[in-house]
């Protein structure tokens, strides 16, 4: 259907133009049939139809109760601001504290003291940070390892046996250590090793 | 076919109801049109379980849902009726999640009962048409609303939508723009277009 006619018969629907005008414009386009199909389909939109009460009354026994649950209208408060309490800030600024600690006792970078008081806490509580003693040994241990590897005289399959003995021997240390603290009843995690 | 439709036509006259669109429009609504109005207030307190508010939307959209139901089915029984109670009762279920988009809320029955509506004829409640043709008196004949139905629905969806929402529930073409989510021209052009596909399928017949 072409445009015009369309725009021409949204003008006849609203009772701006003529249908003898349609029918002049577009001679041989069924503007007539298009017309009384309209007509015929508005007549069907104002047929008459039943009382709507006896169907009412027949529908409103089969009605479910609403569930509560699922009939949500919005919201039924209005949605405050959360205040920052002074009890609030305080649990937040411990939070934010032991978080921080825990971060930097883990990197093994606190002051021996902290260190060490921090592995204690975090051992009762079942995490594995290391102690300040623990620490200075790897640091000496290393030192130690490195020596041998630069100034043994040995050469080949001995040197490499020299260095793997000085290595392995911090690790039975410690072995021997957490033997020493499990007989003593103070083995706990994060305190292992911990020198007397 | 164009034969009866200028023989119902004259007889539509008679009973002066062939007026430009816009005193349809306000036969249509006549009375009704304040309760309309208020539908968006009804629709919010039904949906907290209001049975007296839902009781009212019942009655202001009983009408549309029932020739739609009865163009369908081709009934003059208790088809249509129960297509209009089953479309209730599914609203009622459904009217938790409705949400207001705008669109008019008798669009949103018109989506439920056409569902409904192919429930029943998957069940075999649409009434064929006879082969005789029928005598005509002016009034539409269960085999005039069945033959149109089947044309409707031979006809794209969207063209669909648009006669039934527009002839049915008495739409404006501006709330079935709303509630198709299309421009007012675009509504007019597929009316238009409509009617001149349903034209030639009824002549096919």
């Amino acid at each position: 259907m072409k445009r015009r006619l369309e725009e021409d018969l949204e003008r006849w629907e609203a009772g701006l133009a003529p249908l003898a005008e349609l029918e002049e414009r577009h001679p041989g386009s069924d503007v007539h049939d298009l017309t009384e199909l309209h007509h015929r389909l508005t007549a069907l939109g104002l047929e008459a139809t039943p009382d709507p009460e006896s169907g009412w009354q027949r529908l409103i026994a089969r009605l479910p109760e609403p569930e509560p649950g699922t009939i949500l209208v919005g919201r039924t408060k209005p949605r405050h601001r959360r205040v920052l309490t002074p009890r609030r800030v305080a649990a937040l600024g411990l939070a934010a504290a032991l978080t921080l600690t825990g971060g930097l006792a883990a990197a093994d970078v606190l002051p021996d003291p902290a260190q060490d008081a921090v592995a204690n806490v975090a051992g009762h509580l079942g995490l594995d940070f290391p102690h300040s003693a623990e620490v200075t040994d790897q640091t000496t241990h290393g030192e130690e390892v490195s020596n041998v590897a630069r100034t043994t005289p040995e050469e080949g399959c001995e040197k490499g046996q020299a260095i793997s003995e000085v290595a392995s021997s911090f690790a039975q240390d410690r072995r021997n250590g957490a033997a020493h603290a499990s007989d003593s009843g103070l083995n706990h995690r994060g305190s292992h090793g911990r020198p007397g | 076919m164009i034969r009866e439709l200028r023989e119902l036509i004259a007889a539509s006259r008679t009973a002066n109801i062939s007026a430009p669109n816009s005193d349809i429009q306000t036969r249509t609504y006549g009375g009704e049109e304040q309760r309309l109005d208020q539908v968006p207030q009804l629709v919010e307190k039904a949906k907290r379980g209001d049975r007296d508010a839902f009781a009212e939307l019942y009655r202001l959209h009983h009408a549309r849902i029932f020739r739609m139901a009865r163009l369908h089915l081709g009934e003059l029984g208790d088809g249509a009726e129960d297509v209009v109670a089953e479309t209730f009762l599914r609203a009622w279920a459904a009217l938790p999640r409705y949400r207001n988009t705008g669109a008019p809320f008798v669009a949103w029955l018109f989506g439920i009962a056409r569902h409904v509506v192919l429930d029943e004829v998957a069940r075999g409640r649409r009434v064929m048409p006879s082969e005789e043709l029928p005598e005509r008196t002016g009034a539409w004949t269960v085999d005039d609303r069945l033959t149109l139905a089947q044309a409707m629905d031979r006809l794209p969806a969207a063209q669909r939508q648009v006669v039934e929402l527009k002839y049915l529930a008495g739409m404006r073409n501006e709330e079935v723009a709303s509630a198709l989510g299309k421009s007012k021209g675009a509504i007019n052009a597929m009316q238009w277009r409509a009617l001149g596909m349903l034209r030639e399928i009824l002549e096919e017949r």
